[in-house]
């Protein structure tokens, strides 16, 4: 698990939240073309100083190519099949800032600084822990999901009936999960979970400049692009 | 409250790996959405398929708001994924329902628990009816691409009765995914004495 916090570019996850919250406006309320540009640019810089420099392009590229795609005229003569999977294509891209913004939340938060600021807005125990559990179990659960896959195949069992296939998959994986569940909770009780302290985290959340800088920056970007696109 | 109704760690463990569970079951049926004509049916075949692990987990965890968190996850990770605050929204407003649906039942009985992961499993058109709410953005961006019939066809089938449809579907998926989840616990977890 690589851990971001201590570089000076990565605003800390309840920085990135509250960016995608803000990102989340714009798919209701279009914003000019020149601040959109300057929202992917913003994106794109993060991605990029935090050594995802493949995103960091793909962001642009992908953002170039959606945003010429209603103005091609070829599309309407194209048989209506492909019209439809085109049509995926403007839904995504209305979508296309929160999601990249919930991409570079996802990619770029390690679990340790996402507990702390859990703790930081005082989130209650019974939201809490489940998250936490959350990113402690899927690593597991892939190699489980793998591990049945196997045993279906060894034993010759494919997908003949819908619903008995989704039987032999379900069973399997409620079982596991539930003894998953036991031995964490065993584990999580041993370290003494239920005691009522303040606890310190291993990776402490910190606010620096790259936080006010960059809410700043989209804030500008989306209030000005709703305004802009309003009122001019 | 009783100190047996409140939630132990047990369950909120439980609660945290259910939620695995389900999104990722979510995301597999998902897939369907891929066609487009076929995300309008995609709330009941989730109903149908997620029955038996939501049916489990209250089997499991019969104790006040273990639903209510359960529920509350999902559109959570979603919206931190990049929807909307409209799902999480819509996520809460459901959640509440069938947590009071739940309640009437005294969260064993399962007729009521039946009816509240009916309620549960409509959840998902939250992020259908953000489609609903950028309808004219998104028309009037379809109408440069794809012409004028293409778009009033669009029009005609994005509305609101359409969308109490999808509602009505993904209840009774979850309906029938209920029945179908109380067979394979008759079957399978009671005789393992797992529930």
């Amino acid at each position: 698990m690589p851990i971001f916090s201590e570089n000076p570019y990565n605003p800390n996850p309840l920085t990135k939240l509250f960016t995608t919250f803000l990102f989340g406006l714009t798919v209701l309320n279009q914003i000019n073309i020149f601040f959109e540009w300057g929202a992917v640019l913003i994106l794109s810089f993060v991605f990029y100083n935090n050594g995802m420099k493949k995103d960091a392009f793909k962001n642009i590229a992908v953002f170039g190519l959606l945003s010429i795609l209603p103005d091609v005229k070829i599309i309407e003569n194209t048989h209506s099949i492909i019209k439809m999977f085109l049509m995926l294509l403007l839904v995504y891209r209305i979508f296309y800032f929160p999601f990249t913004s919930g991409k570079l939340f996802i990619k770029t938060s390690d679990v340790g600084s996402i507990i702390s600021s859990m703790d930081k807005i005082k989130l209650p125990r019974t939201i809490s822990i489940p998250i936490a559990v959350m990113f402690r179990f899927f690593p597991s659960f892939k190699e489980e999901n793998r591990n049945i896959k196997l045993a279906m195949k060894i034993r010759g069992i494919g997908f003949e009936n819908p619903l008995s296939y989704i039987e032999h998959v379900m069973v399997p994986m409620l079982m596991i999960s539930s003894n998953i569940s036991d031995d964490i909770s065993k584990a999580a009780e041993t370290k003494c979970i239920e005691n009522p302290i303040k606890k310190n985290r291993y990776i402490p959340i910190k606010i620096r400049p790259i936080d006010f800088v960059y809410t700043a920056l989209v804030l500008f970007i989306v209030a000005g692009g709703l305004l802009w696109s309003r009122y001019i | 409250m009783t100190s047996d109704k409140k939630l132990k760690i047990k369950d909120l463990v439980l609660i945290g790996v259910f939620t695995v569970v389900y999104f990722v079951v979510m995301f597999g049926v998902g897939m369907i959405g891929m066609i487009p004509i076929l995300f309008l049916i995609y709330p009941t075949v989730l109903g149908i398929v997620t029955g038996t692990i939501v049916m489990l987990f209250m089997a499991k965890v019969q104790k006040p708001f273990a639903l209510f968190i359960l529920g509350i996850l999902s559109p959570l990770l979603m919206f931190s994924m990049g929807h909307t605050y409209i799902v999480l929204v819509h996520g809460i407003i459901v959640m509440v329902i069938a947590e009071l649906l739940r309640r009437a039942g005294d969260y064993k009985s399962f007729k009521y628990n039946m009816l509240a992961f009916g309620v549960f499993n409509t959840w998902v058109c939250g992020s259908l009816m953000q489609m609903l709410l950028v309808k004219d953005r998104y028309l009037g961006m379809s109408i440069q691409m794809m012409g004028e019939d293409y778009a009033r066809g669009l029009e005609r089938l994005i509305t609101y009765p359409n969308m109490a449809l999808v509602y009505l579907g993904a209840f009774l998926g979850g309906v029938a995914g209920a029945y179908i989840g109380k067979a394979i616990l008759k079957k399978h977890f009671e005789k393992a004495g797992m529930v």
